[in-house]
């Protein structure tokens, strides 16, 4: 999985921690994600496109052979 | 598996070593070490609180500090890792001031070191105690366990969120497998030891089987009532 974490938080003025904090998770979590070493929950996906205002298939980006 | 393996290969490793080294000096006495031993593993212990104390009051600065917005990742990186080395070497001196502690117990030191010694296990102990508990100037807005809390262990993963489990799953079950193979070896290395050199390790043997079977069935157990 890719993810535009880092692009949008750049886009948004977001550091980290403000990003952790609005998603209601660690600062930890968000530099996994960020990274591509975790793949979020559903319910952390969804807050996270919500917050940048963005569809989850647009923040959280699979390969076709990874969903078939 | 992998660790059966490993911990075969270990103690093979071990036997070899082992027999080695005893063929060369088999009558070795402890008790002619034991005081500098002794020393030394106090005299660390008491470095290693140092370092405690010193991380614990640069900790509390660091997260109290006013830092602009651009700082504020690099200050949360570096509070965690500098919280997770500090906790490294909490454990680490508590388990010198025990090992300092029983050498100057087990071969009767004079007793201004027995009692160093033991003063400095028990300040180490609560030493490690208070770096468990600055993490919450970390996250004041978190509720997270205190240390003394009953089943803190189970609370502190209740509190943690997903990436926090994530990671701790990964770094307690590598630290599982190396553990149940570093037993194993250490199983070789007291037998090999009571073989050659006459002096019985049983007791630590039947410990060190008791830990990991354990260890092992309690966590078998576990993921088997998991299904």
């Amino acid at each position: 999985m890719k993810t535009r974490l880092k692009e949008l938080r750049a886009r948004n003025g977001l550091n980290q921690t403000e990003l952790a904090k609005r998603a209601k998770v660690s600062r930890q979590t968000i530099s996994l994600i960020e990274r591509e070493e975790f793949i979020p929950s559903l319910l952390i996906a969804v807050r996270i496109a919500r917050i940048f205002n963005e569809a989850i298939e647009s923040v959280f980006l699979f390969e076709e052979e990874e969903i078939e | 598996m992998k660790f059966v393996i490993y911990g075969l290969l270990g103690g093979i490793v071990g036997f070899i070593g082992m027999y080695l080294m005893l063929s060369v000096q088999v009558e070795f006495n402890f008790l002619s070490i034991a005081f500098p031993v002794n020393v030394i593993l106090t005299s660390l212990t008491v470095l290693l609180l140092l370092y405690v104390g010193i991380s614990i009051i640069q900790m509390r600065k660091k997260a109290n500090a006013a830092v602009s917005r651009d700082e504020e990742d690099e200050r949360e990186v570096w509070l965690y890792k500098k919280f997770t080395d500090t906790n490294m070497i909490a454990i680490a001196s508590v388990i010198f001031g025990i090992a300092a502690s029983a050498i100057s117990l087990i071969t009767e030191q004079d007793p201004w070191l027995v009692i160093s010694s033991i003063i400095v296990a028990t300040a180490a102990f609560i030493l490690s105690i208070a770096v468990s508990s600055v993490v919450n100037l970390f996250y004041p807005d978190r509720e997270l366990p205190s240390i003394s809390d009953k089943d803190y262990g189970k609370k502190l993963l209740a509190a943690s969120d997903e990436g926090e489990r994530h990671v701790m799953l990964e770094g307690l079950y590598r630290t599982f497998n190396t553990l149940n193979a570093t037993l194993i070896f250490a199983l070789f290395v007291l037998i090999v030891y009571s073989l050659f050199s006459g002096v019985s390790q049983l007791f630590a043997i039947f410990v060190i089987s008791a830990v990991i079977i354990g260890a092992n069935a309690q966590y078998f157990l576990l993921i088997r009532n998991r299904t």
